[in-house]
């Protein structure tokens, strides 16, 4: 091959590596956004509440919270990832996944959770709905 | 030899062409990165599902098996509407959610009209609605704000959303009731056959002509108007003093002494003083539940601002003292309202907020109404209406 075919070859070469590079940092940046604290903490605690809305007393619920714990578990360590990243008070879900962020949300059902705890090992998180208040 | 120079030429257009690739590469991936900040950025909307759930449970605790429960129709249920249909409206308090609570209930049962049964069935919703018969039930809890919100746009916004009903506004006029209660307000104002667009009560609650039956008797529900009405409530212009106020362009009064059709004599005078009618046709009047004497709580006074906000937004008014005035302005024998009105900070807060409609509070308010049927024991018919309105729920912590 002659020197200005190489020349071409290895500018094309360039030009297209740069170019997968570039696509690859955007769809990089696209799923890291959607899988992002913010994102998982709005999406927990609405379906939180909405789940919450709609339970009857008696029921347990479980909920599968994989991708949350796993980003809870990067933002605040392995160890420090417990039951406390959902906490319900006075009719309100808050999903906690790192320090800084938080997301709430209310509810209307006027129920008493009597247990809530996360199980790690089971990737989900328990909701033991009690009998209604009042 | 012009060959040779189109080939000399090439490599360099080949870099322009490269540049500009990446220039266009860099405006894909910018709007990409919009969009995506966009998307994600924006909450989701849950309040659909929300709405739907709230009137489910609600529906539930009224009806059993398709029959109407007979504690419905206990005062006890309706003092307790709430408590019985296990809804709790009161929130932990962020972002206020306390004193504005995000859901609003109401429910009004009909008895359907048991002569005009026969032929409602199988017809289509407006002939069953034709045999509604009497109200037998109203219940309602929640934030009646929302429901006054959501209210106070679509009664007058016609076919694509233009307002059909819009009158040349632009001046706001705000009195005081100089009274203690929104209901002796309600009643003087009706009693003295004078009229007013909104009375906010001292806990923020805004009370138009779409709630008022909620909060005094049917005969008084005169006293609130629609915008779209003229209310007889800014009261008379001082023709003394009417180049400080130049909304007023009539002469009261000619050079024979004749008074102008725009105006009215009052019935006891003060000396050469007239109505200037003017003044109620291009203004809006809001009443505020005060002694006249005392300080405006807080919750008042935001309530006013949402709604002056509300106001100046559909109608362009400025957001200034010229163009809303206190109810002395407009009449020079008036004093309302008062000097514990905080004029400073509530145009200050007025104009950093800045004219912003309260529909885009409703745009945030999922509003689901339903219709369900039940029979009662003795086979009777109700139709059961079921209004939810969910508010803005979320906040970041």
């Amino acid at each position: 091959m002659n020197k200005r075919g190489i020349t071409l070859l290895l500018e094309n070469i360039i030009f297209i590596i740069l170019n997968l590079i570039f696509i690859a940092i955007l769809i990089f940046f696209l799923i890291s956004k959607s899988g992002s604290a913010g994102v998982l903490e709005e999406k927990y605690a609405k379906e939180i509440a909405l789940v919450l809305d709609s339970a009857k007393p008696g029921m347990m619920i479980n909920l599968n919270m994989a991708d949350a714990i796993s980003t809870a578990e990067q933002n605040l360590g392995k160890n420090n990832v417990n039951d406390s990243i959902v906490t319900i008070s006075q009719n309100v879900v808050t999903v906690k996944l790192s320090e800084q962020g938080g997301y709430s949300y209310s509810f209307f059902n006027d129920i008493k959770i009597s247990n809530h705890y996360l199980d790690k090992t089971g990737n989900q998180y328990l909701f033991f709905i009690g009998d209604y208040n009042g | 030899m012009v060959r040779t120079n189109l080939l000399s030429k090439k490599k360099g257009a080949d870099q322009i062409l490269t540049v500009y690739w990446f220039v266009i590469i860099f405006i894909v991936a910018g709007a990409v990165v919009y969009m995506a900040y966009l998307f994600y950025g924006s909450p989701f909307d849950a309040r659909n599902i929300e709405g739907s759930l709230l009137g489910n449970q609600i529906a539930n605790c009224l009806t059993n098996k398709g029959y109407i429960i007979d504690q419905a129709f206990l005062p006890d249920f309706q003092n307790n509407f709430l408590q019985d249909c296990h809804l709790n409206f009161s929130t932990e308090d962020f972002s206020d959610w306390k004193t504005n609570t995000q859901y609003y209930a109401q429910v009004v049962v009909y008895k359907f009209n048991s002569n005009a049964q026969q032929q409602s069935y199988g017809e289509s919703d407006s002939s069953i609605s034709s045999n509604i018969g009497n109200q037998v039930l109203t219940v309602s809890a929640g934030n009646i704000n929302l429901k006054t919100a959501w209210e106070l746009i679509t009664p007058s916004t016609g076919f694509l959303g233009l307002n059909l009903n819009k009158r040349n506004v632009n001046t706001i006029v705000i009195h005081d009731t100089e009274g203690p209660t929104a209901l002796g307000a309600i009643q003087a104002i009706s009693t003295a056959d004078l009229s007013i667009h909104y009375i906010i009560d001292r806990d923020g609650t805004i009370i138009s002509p779409d709630n008022v039956n909620q909060f005094a008797p049917a005969q008084y529900a005169n006293a609130l108007v629609p915008e779209s009405t003229i209310a007889q409530d800014a009261g008379c212009y001082d023709t003394r003093s009417k180049t400080q106020w130049p909304i007023c362009s009539a002469t009261c009064t000619d050079s024979n002494g004749l008074i102008a059709t725009s105006c009215q004599k009052l019935s006891n005078p003060p000396p050469n003083e007239f109505c200037c009618l003017e003044f109620n046709v291009k203004s809006i009047g809001i009443e505020l539940v005060n002694l006249g004497n005392e300080p405006y709580p807080d919750t008042q006074i935001k309530s006013l601002i949402n709604l002056v906000s509300d106001i100046s937004s559909r109608y362009n008014i400025p957001l200034d003292r010229a163009h809303i005035v206190g109810h002395y302005q407009t009449s020079s024998y008036k004093v309302d309202p008062g000097t514990q009105f905080p004029w400073d900070t509530f145009i200050q807060e007025l104009t950093s907020r800045g004219a912003v409609a309260i529909a885009s509070s409703t745009a945030n308010t999922e509003q689901q109404q339903r219709n369900i049927y039940a029979l009662d024991k003795s086979g009777n018919q109700y139709v059961i209406q079921i209004l939810t309105l969910v508010g803005k729920t979320e906040k970041n912590v």
